[in-house]
């Protein structure tokens, strides 16, 4: 293996511990962690250096995608600045959907007890709907 | 006589005792064997086959308690009332369908949200509307669809949680049940993931059910 290709790799994980210790830092957990530790990577590469920034140094980058701005979208949503900055590739990627779900209105649930485990359930739940709920640590370990 | 009386007083006193301390000890097995015992009534559950004629009977009868509470044209009506009548009718709409859906609720809330429209939880069994949009003078009829919107979105959350654990109760289908409880442990919020909170299983029934709703209302 060339040692250009190892330094790649250990830069790689350098970068994906110090992702995986701000998102933990912002109280992801679980099938959330893993899906925005993969949106950030399949985010453009502006978005990702300005992720990247902000992971690293703590400084936001205002990213700008016409109406909306990084600054204002956690001004105005209380949005953190790694969702803020998914939110505009994600503007830019599918333009329509991501001002439908602004214009119809944000809502949450709280305060969710946690139920009995998955496991522990007698029905087959299909394989894409069990990706979408699949925990970090096996995805995780897979690298 | 007197003697009858204090004995049936005893045995009501003496059964009250036992009645109370036997549901202490279930609440504390219920507490202890929480999870355990929610699975268990999960399996045994064997869920209901056709849950899309019980979703249309829902959206038909929350129609029906709207125009119930705010007339035939509910949401020009609602728009015209004044900030604390429009909260009495939203009472009223919620009180109503809570009832028809099989939901209790422990109450409802008037705050000043931000830009959030609403929030249901799941502990205090409460839903949460924010009053910014109540409170103005003046209403447009879209204004008025939205609070409507976001009042059968969060109704559908809370009937959502009693689904999920009891699927034959509330006519649910297992596979959806237990999809949702799965969503419910991994519960993504607009703050840490838009996307991911607007594609989630919950939140496009939620979405779907309370659309569905206002369509059934514009249609008549």
């Amino acid at each position: 293996m060339k040692a250009g290709t190892i330094l790649d790799l250990r830069k790689k994980h350098t970068q994906k511990s110090l992702i995986l210790a701000k998102l933990k830092e912002l109280g992801y957990e679980k099938a959330v962690l893993k899906h925005t530790l993969a949106d950030i990577y399949d985010a453009d590469e502006d978005i990702r250096d300005a992720i990247m920034v902000y992971v690293r140094d703590g400084v936001v980058t205002n990213l700008c995608q016409k109406p909306f701005e990084v600054e204002k979208m956690i001004d105005t949503y209380h949005m953190n600045p790694i969702a803020a900055m998914l939110f505009m590739d994600w503007y830019r990627k599918e333009p329509k959907k991501a001002l439908q779900c602004i214009l119809l209105g944000v809502d949450e649930i709280r305060d969710i007890e946690d139920d009995a485990e998955m496991e522990e359930l007698d029905v087959e739940i299909p394989k894409d709907v069990q990706e979408m709920f699949e925990d970090l640590e096996e995805s995780d370990t897979e690298e | 006589m007197g003697f009858l009386t204090r004995l049936g007083e005893g045995i009501a006193s003496a059964a009250r005792v036992v009645g109370n301390a036997v549901k202490e000890v279930t609440d504390t097995v219920k507490e202890f064997v929480g999870d355990a015992w929610n699975a268990i009534t999960f399996r045994l559950d064997v869920g209901y086959d056709h849950p899309e004629i019980i979703d249309m009977q829902m959206e038909q009868q929350s129609c029906e308690i709207v125009k119930e509470v705010l007339g035939g044209e509910p949401f020009d009506q609602f728009a015209v009332l004044l900030p604390a009548e429009r909260k009495m009718a939203i009472e009223n709409v919620i009180a109503e369908t809570s009832d028809m859906m099989g939901v209790e609720l422990e109450g409802i809330a008037f705050a000043d949200l931000g830009d959030v429209s609403g929030f249901y939880s799941e502990k205090g069994k409460v839903i949460a509307l924010n009053e910014e949009p109540l409170c103005q003078e003046v209403m447009t009829e879209e204004e008025a669809m939205e609070v409507i919107d976001t009042v059968f979105h969060e109704l559908r959350h809370a009937y959502q949680f009693r689904a999920a654990r009891y699927p034959s109760r509330y006519k649910r289908d297992k596979l959806t049940a237990a999809i949702w409880r799965l969503n419910w442990k991994n519960y993504a919020k607009f703050g840490q993931n838009a996307k991911l909170y607007f594609d989630q299983p919950l939140e496009v029934d939620a979405r779907n059910f309370a659309i569905s709703v206002i369509n059934n209302l514009r249609r008549s």
